[in-house]
């Protein structure tokens, strides 16, 4: 065997770059993800083409990592597998707000959200608490009773 | 085309490693030759079938659904190819963690039958697998979980 020549050929396949990576990256998991719902229902790709009312050879086409299906078409096999196949980011913030975790509608939300400080203050016999936000015009304060206090967050006066 | 030959380590990632057939007396892997023919390489489907290739190694093991079965139904148990437009690269397809890439081309007639060089290639694959078949009844052959061969990996035409 030609080592060097072997080396060098499969060190050039290794450089090439596709321009539908991305395409390729989505039909892949498309066709992973219906792979592994038949699976687990124990269907056929047969039985699933006839359950969602689409040609067979579609069917063929999408889980060889080749077919660009509609979205249309893709509701079809998710309506007949009573599952979801593409997921969206509010997929991911219905299921994180049901385990208890806080959803934001957007990432600079999120930004402010974590840059977000309560600072307590006690001042002239009267007891407020200061939701400070990393946007100002989202500043919120609000009248406490001192015993709903965050004592760690206690500050002796705020200007 | 029933020679000797031996089984090559080719590509291996996280999810499969992948191997090639080296015949008797020839410089350059079935594999290889595949990726150096410049039909293939001057291809628009090739960089595709890169990416493809490198995503069944790394991200998604080599699942069936991604290869094609090639001839008649029942007729030959492994022998696939893995396809991108009217590439066609054959293939021992052995478990999502193990495949055995052969030769293959560029597919311009209805038939592969038609075609010289891509029947070629598809027969060459057929008779790699009657022989790893037959070591594997043996005892001979097998293949770990990480899809790395087990047994032996080189195989004399005047035993198969």
């Amino acid at each position: 065997m030609d080592k060097q020549k072997t080396k060098q050929i499969r060190e050039e396949f290794k450089q090439l770059e596709s321009p539908n990576a991305r395409l390729i990256d989505k039909q892949m998991e498309i066709s992973s993800q219906i792979s592994r719902y038949l699976q687990q229902q124990g269907l056929t790709q047969k039985e699933l083409a006839q359950e969602a009312d689409i040609g067979e050879s579609q069917l063929s086409e999408i889980m060889r990592g080749e077919g660009n299906p509609t979205l249309k078409t893709l509701v079809k096999l998710e309506q007949a597998l009573d599952e979801d196949i593409i997921v969206t980011p509010s997929f991911h913030e219905k299921h994180m707000s049901q385990k208890g975790f806080a959803s934001f509608s957007t990432k600079r939300e999120a930004k402010f959200q974590a840059r977000e400080t309560v600072v307590s203050v006690v001042s002239c016999g009267g007891s407020w608490q200061i939701k400070r936000s990393a946007n100002p015009a989202k500043n919120e304060i609000s009248e406490v009773n001192v015993g709903q206090i965050d004592e760690e967050n206690l500050v002796p006066s705020y200007s | 085309m029933n020679r000797s030959f031996e089984l090559v380590e080719f590509f291996s990632g996280r999810k499969a490693t992948f191997y090639t057939v080296l015949f008797d007396g020839e410089e350059l892997t079935e594999g290889d030759k595949f990726l150096n023919n410049e039909q293939v390489k001057q291809n628009r489907a090739f960089k595709d079938l890169k990416h493809y290739f490198f995503n069944m190694l790394e991200k998604f093991g080599a699942q069936q659904q991604f290869f094609k079965h090639e001839g008649r139904q029942h007729d030959m148990v492994r022998a696939y190819y893995v396809r991108r437009e009217n590439l066609r690269w054959y293939c021992v397809y052995w478990s999502r963690e193990m495949v055995i890439f052969g030769n293959g081309g560029v597919k311009k007639v209805a038939k592969t039958q038609d075609d010289e060089h891509l029947k070629e290639s598809e027969y060459a694959m057929r008779w790699v697998n009657q022989c790893i078949e037959q070591a594997f009844d043996e005892g001979r052959f097998g293949v770990d979980y990480d899809g790395k061969i087990t047994g032996v990996t080189t195989f004399n035409a005047e035993e198969f």
